[in-house]
């Protein structure tokens, strides 16, 4: 294993396709180059399975400190992607694969995964694939896995875009599957509580359980709700 | 009643109710124990009584630990004990987090508060 993949997918309404993003890769390196960010080696963009051309991936070489990218404009094609404010400090140790993140054409951003509070999150996901049967859990449906991954990096970034400085507040998450294989993940700061279900399927019910004493109600659970709550966990 | 129906114990408020945790993760984060499972769904929470740790964990094939409960921690949340066997008992009106969730979670959050792990440590039967 020679290097980390990113992958992530285009909205195939909006007004992106592979050659789009590809040209967008020009952008990307010159944004990393204003950034004093070290170039990618060996980074090539690809769309990933010829019957998948709303997708692209990035390969990049091992040890190379990276920035993921989590979101291209849509409909303004010239929009430039957003620079990350310094270098990450150092590359991966590690090879790490990451999920698909599918992203809204309003989307736009760039979160550095080393040291992010992304990266902490989602690394609780893709440990609960490897550990779930070791731990006594159900092993997370594909279902829930996704929707757990869309959602989760679609509030990091909504966060990360809103506030930087409160977002830096977030803890990582509990993250485990319930006797479904549904997937549950937890915040909790002081009394202010954060529940994420995702329902093991269709079938099953996916919500957001917010609690602070006597306070407490559901949210249907979306990127756009779940960076509510994760505001106001975190603001008090 | 016939000579073969076992005779169902009356709990008391001081009475143990022992809820086997059957996820490693459950250990830390207590609420998730108090979900009902979906095989729970009609009967309620599956809980020991008139056991110790190591008979409720016998039910399991693998166990990381035990919480326990009062009979009269669980009447203050308005919900009943019913036991259907001399070992066991289901505390019923928690609904299934896909029917209530909003009360599922919140019954979850104050059962796990009121719980006390009494027993830790991955188990498993052979």
């Amino acid at each position: 294993m020679g290097a980390y993949t990113v992958t992530w997918s285009t909205v195939t309404s909006g007004t992106m396709d592979v050659s789009t993003v590809s040209r967008k890769l020009g952008s990307l390196r010159e944004v990393r180059s204003v950034a004093d960010v070290p170039s990618i080696t060996g980074g090539a963009w690809f769309p990933p399975r010829e019957e998948c051309t709303d997708q692209v991936s990035l390969t990049i070489a091992p040890r190379t400190p990276w920035i993921l990218v989590i979101g291209v404009a849509g409909g303004r094609e010239d929009s430039a992607l957003k620079p990350i404010d310094a270098a990450p400090s150092q590359g991966f140790a590690e090879p790490l694969v990451i999920a698909s993140y599918p992203f809204e054409p309003s989307s736009q951003a760039t979160l550095d995964v080393t040291s992010g509070k992304l990266g902490l999150a989602v690394n609780e996901l893709a440990q609960l694939k490897s550990s779930a049967c070791e731990d006594g859990l159900e092993d997370p449906t594909e279902y829930a896995n996704r929707c757990a991954a869309q959602v989760l990096g679609r509030a990091y970034t909504i966060f990360w875009l809103q506030d930087f400085l409160e977002y830096n507040k977030l803890v990582k998450p509990d993250v485990t599957t319930d006797d479904l294989g549904g997937v549950r993940i937890s915040w909790r700061i002081s009394s202010r509580v954060l529940r994420a279900n995702f329902g093991a399927d269709v079938k099953h019910r996916s919500y957001l359980y917010f609690e602070d004493g006597q306070f407490r109600g559901v949210d249907e659970l979306r990127g756009e709700t779940l960076a509510e709550r994760l505001r106001w966990l975190v603001l008090k | 009643m016939t000579p073969n129906t076992p005779l169902l114990p009356e709990l008391g408020p001081d009475d143990d109710l022992l809820r086997a945790l059957l996820n490693k993760k459950a250990v830390d984060n207590l609420p998730d124990a108090f979900l009902l499972r979906a095989d729970e769904r009609d009967s309620g929470l599956s809980v020991s009584i008139k056991s110790t740790a190591q008979e409720c964990r016998a039910l399991f094939k693998k166990t990381y630990g035990v919480a326990r409960l009062a009979v009269s921690h669980v009447r203050e949340l308005d919900l009943t004990v019913i036991p259907d066997e001399p070992n066991h008992a289901n505390i019923v009106g928690i609904p299934y987090k896909d029917d209530d969730p909003e009360r599922a979670e919140w019954l979850a959050g104050r059962l796990a508060e009121r719980a006390t792990i009494i027993d830790r440590g991955k188990v498993e039967r052979d």
